[in-house]
């Protein structure tokens, strides 16, 4: 298995990067699309004030069930972020010389969504304007946050990781907007110049940039451990039957990786087809990230099914209760078989094979359909968690998400396409530097008498 | 002749020291504007009544040991001293006034605790909280000052101090 | 001192005529090397480079991010003590995920603050020149700057840019949040237990009408209290002969007496002064002056008069049957007479 890097200059590359951002102006078809992904942020917006107004009863939040689709989309946002942890930093520490094309498609995935993911908790909070009081400094209330609660280590790891992955995505980006700004003309050139830090592109420089890009892998690696498994302890710290799981924190961590390489595949696919990236994202990528993607199917099947037997096999009530209502009550039996065939009977059967991975339109629906699953999982834990739950009174409410709730969670999926799109024609979304970086690499040359390797693995 | 690029550095640095200034302003100082104290109907002086005639607070404030609110006092209880004390006095005219139309004045509230807070006078002054330790030493004022700032640590720090409870729920209820 | 820039399509070639210059005898001092990607170090011969110290540094803060973190999370458990009734909070678990997440913190930032740190340190040492740019449209540039510099060939001039740096954006995101707490204290709260005490609306009270008070206070033993006590018109009050023949029901005693002078202390004292002798601070300005309650005019009072008196006020007294009890004016009239009573 061996990666053979594109035959193409670096100025070839340079200038098949930088249609996205230099090219003719978009479409009318491309606007509109924008307009109306706006128009819906802008909803979400005004629902969100609405309900800081009126307060939380223009949700659909009752008793048994609390935490809602606002806990449920949180969740899912935080695992499509991992996407760009686990790409960037992961496959530059193995020194997977393939992942130069997808790199930064993956930081750019984490630079929207955990945004989007750390906005649910402030929504979901009956008065936002005081999440501050999360925050423990001296404060004149001589109070200081409960160390007691989850809430307050996901304040610390989302935040934590959050810092970690703009600033790596900023350091691997100086490189690039460095290169280009002299190309650049109005707003663009201001942006760049700003952000460039008056970058020279001379070796020592490279050599920083190298090593500060060695050390976010290595920082940020763990970071993205702990976010995943802490989120998962929100739920698993909790005395409800299905929540409190001993394995949460490796099938949340698994299922967040999972759903986050989907995303990749899907917006890789997005760019390959609108922007025009043939040379640089090629079958190749698709089959190695494919395996890697097979790998997080099989381990998330395999912490699925490890849920339930210890459950099933000591036939623990509340357990078989919660388990039965999923597969075979009627709102959420429909869900809940559909996840079980886009998470997993359909992406192992068909990840297997090579000539599957290779092809650009299976892998996309494919990989649609497992972001869809993961979605749904999520859902159905939350809801499904607390509805059978419910031993003191036979309360009997189904929660149905309010307008509110579905037009606050929309805007979130329209904010994140709407910053990506707007990403691309701002800055550079393939990175130059390395992409040329590993095309010199793969070329041993001979110079002056001395026999020369680009860099050694695992440096 | 600045190069271009230090023009638009200049105006990027005068826009972002603007935008700083106008938070400050913002955050800070508009907060503060809204809470400030604004002037009282009648020139009515604590130091004159409180201090020099030594009134107790409870002739007034009659409220004070019987409940809650400490209350301010009604027309008719002004009336019942000034109608007889010095009532040509321009400010006591003003009452008078009032007493004739039958109208309420309108003070302003200078201590005001958000509705959010239980607190009751009752509970503290029976237990011989002095007035000043939350309103400040009146009988120098002639015009109310909001002295002492009723923050949450202000509250938690007393009720340290005097090994009251600090439960969240004794005062948010 | 010349100073020429001259550029390359590949690395390779560039690479290559930076060594024919090597070789032609130009020190590798004067040769700076600029490229749209990391070239091979081994092939480049050191330009004026400076000692990178990074990783240490990140080690070491990562170290105090640790020390700072395990300060924050067992100071303030040792200081946490709202919910645990005095107790402090210790537990490892919790104090390992704030140590870890704040020690991860500080070397991400620390990563990004040395890496700034130490390229300015080096642009310092090479300091941009006007023309300074790196090279546009993926070409490998060299910049040589010596005495013979013409041996080069592609001069390329361009402008150059200034550094910068500006965090201050975080501290006016954070700045911007008081401003959204300011409803908090001015919006209306639904209570669920009713309030004691008199029912004030908002900045002041209004004129309590007599049925009010007459709610909370009671009748005087059974009789409305006159028109003219609530006009202030007190010249003409008569008092009932029923409460000129009633007998205090309250019995004389030391208690009884010791309230009644808590009361007196509280709303007498400022005209009848501490003694009762109708002097104190405020006494100069009644007319007629307040009485002088040791007098035997007012002790020869029967009980019920002087009940009477009180909860009406006679001429310039106010009355006070709507600030004490009946039972508390009783108590008073024992206070008076204790006056005397030695």
């Amino acid at each position: 298995m061996s990666f053979k890097a594109p035959d193409l200059s670096i100025k070839q590359i340079y200038d098949e990067v930088m249609t996205t951002v230099l090219g003719p102006r978009p479409k009318m078809a491309t606007l509109l699309l924008m307009i109306i992904l706006a128009a819906i942020v802008l909803h979400g917006v005004f629902q969100f004030f609405r309900q800081s107004f009126v307060g939380l009863g223009v949700t659909g939040l009752t008793m048994p069930v609390y935490w809602g689709i606002y806990i449920a989309t949180f969740v899912f946002w935080i695992g499509v972020a991992h996407a760009g942890a686990l790409i960037s930093a992961i496959l530059r520490i193995t020194g997977a010389e393939w992942k130069s094309s997808i790199t930064r498609i993956a930081e750019v995935i984490t630079l929207f969504t955990l945004p989007a993911a750390a906005s649910f908790p402030f929504i979901h909070m009956g008065r936002p304007g005081l999440f501050y009081y999360l925050i423990p400094y001296p404060n004149n209330r001589l109070i200081w946050p409960n160390f007691k609660s989850p809430l307050m280590w996901d304040f610390f790891a989302i935040s934590t990781y959050f810092i970690g992955s703009v600033l790596f995505l900023y350091v691997t980006l100086i490189p690039d907007l460095g290169t280009a700004r002299p190309n650049m003309k109005g707003w663009r050139k201001t942006l760049y110049t700003i952000l460039s830090f008056g970058w020279r592109g001379t070796a020592e420089e490279w050599k920083r940039v190298k090593e500060a890009a060695a050390l976010f892998s290595v920082l940020i690696l763990p970071v993205v451990i702990s976010v995943h498994t802490i989120v998962s302890w929100d739920f698993a710290m909790q005395l409800v039957p299905g929540w409190h799981s001993e394995v949460f924190g490796p099938y949340f961590f698994v299922g967040a990786l999972y759903s986050g390489v989907a995303a990749v595949f899907t917006v890789m696919t997005l760019l390959k087809w609108r922007c025009g990236f043939k040379d640089l994202i090629t079958p190749i990528h698709y089959d190695m990230l494919g395996r890697v993607f097979l790998a997080l199917g099989l381990a998330w099947a395999y912490l699925f099914f490890n849920d339930f037997l210890p459950g099933y096999y000591s036939n623990e009530p509340d357990k078989m209760a919660y388990f039965r209502y999923l597969a075979f009550s009627h709102p959420y039996s429909v869900l809940f078989w559909l996840m079980f065939l886009t998470n997993f009977v359909l992406p192992i059967a068909c990840l297997s094979f090579k000539g599957f991975r290779m092809s650009t339109v299976p892998m996309f629906l494919l990989s649609i359909g497992v972001n869809v699953g993961m979605y749904i999982e999520r859902v159905l834990i939350v809801f499904c968690g607390t509805q059978v739950y419910n031993p003191l009174a036979r309360n009997v409410t189904v929660y149905v998400p309010s307008f509110t709730e579905i037009s606050i969670v929309a805007a979130t999926f329209a904010g994140v396409t709407l910053g990506y799109m707007l990403f691309i024609r701002a800055f550079p979304i393939l990175p130059i530097w390395e992409l040329a970086e590993t095309k010199i690499r793969q070329t041993v040359r001979e110079i002056a008498g001395k026999k020369v390797y680009y860099f050694k693995s695992g440096e | 002749m600045e190069a271009p690029e230090e023009i638009l550095w200049k105006r990027i640095k005068i826009t972002a020291l603007g935008l700083f200034c106008f938070l400050v302003v913002f955050s800070f100082f508009l907060p503060m504007w809204l809470a400030r104290v604004k002037a009282q109907p009648i020139a009515f002086s604590h130091a004159r009544h409180a201090g020099v005639r030594q009134i107790s607070c409870v002739f007034c404030h009659t409220g004070v040991l019987k409940g809650d609110m400490a209350g301010v006092p009604s027309v008719k209880d002004c009336m019942q001293c000034h109608q007889v004390v010095r009532p040509d006095s321009p400010e006591v005219q003003k009452i008078q006034e009032h007493w004739d139309k039958g109208t309420p004045i309108e003070w302003f509230k200078v201590y005001n605790l958000p509705q959010h807070v239980h607190f009751s006078h009752r509970a503290h002054v029976s237990k011989g909280i002095e007035c000043k330790t939350c309103h400040g030493d009146l009988t120098h004022m002639d015009v109310v000052r909001r002295e002492v700032d009723l923050n949450m640590g202000k509250c938690v720090s007393c009720h340290r101090e005097n090994k009251a409870p600090d439960d969240c729920t004794i005062c948010h209820r | 001192m010349g100073r020429i820039c001259a550029e390359f399509a590949e690395p390779d070639e560039a690479l290559a005529a930076h060594r024919a210059l090597l070789d032609e005898g130009i020190p590798s001092q004067d040769i700076e090397i600029r490229s749209p990607c990391p070239l091979p170090e081994e092939a480049i011969p050191p330009h004026r480079s400076h000692p990178m110290r990074m990783r240490n540094w990140v080690r070491f803060f990562w170290i105090c991010g640790a020390i700072g973190g395990f300060a924050l999370a067992a100071g303030s458990q040792l200081d946490f003590k709202i919910f645990t009734g005095g107790h402090p909070l210790v537990s490892l678990p919790i104090d390992v995920i704030i140590v870890y997440e704040c020690a991860m913190l500080t070397g991400l930032i620390t990563t990004l603050t040395f890496f700034f740190i130490e390229t300015r340190r080096y642009r310092k040492m090479c300091p941009p020149r006007e023309e300074d740019l790196p090279v546009a449209e993926g070409h490998v540039a060299l910049v040589v700057e010596s005495e013979e510099a013409e041996r080069a060939a592609g001069i390329l001039r361009q402008r150059g840019a200034r550094s910068v740096a500006t965090l201050a954006f975080l501290v006016l995101f954070l700045l911007a949040f008081p401003g959204c707490t300011v409803r908090m204290r001015t919006q209306p709260v639904i209570k669920s237990t009713a309030r004691e005490g008199v029912a004030q609306p908002r900045g002041t009270v209004t004129m309590p009408g007599l049925d009010e008070r007459k709610h909370l206070y009671g009748t005087v033993l059974g009789y409305a209290i006159p028109e003219q006590v609530r006009e202030l018109d007190k010249k003409d009050v008569i008092v009932p002969t029923a409460v000129m023949r009633m007998k205090n029901p309250v019995p004389y005693s030391a208690r009884s007496v010791q309230r009644g002078r808590e009361i007196f202390g509280e709303l007498c004292v400022l005209c009848h002064g501490v003694k009762g002798k109708g002097d104190g601070p405020v006494a100069d300005e009644f007319q007629p002056i307040p009485a002088d309650l040791t007098d035997p005019v007012t002790q020869q009072k029967v009980d019920g008069e002087l009940f009477w008196r009180i909860t009406i006020g006679p001429s310039s007294m106010p009355s006070f049957y709507d600030r004490l009890t009946a039972e508390d004016r009783f108590h008073l009239v024992n206070f008076i007479r204790s006056l005397t009573r030695k």
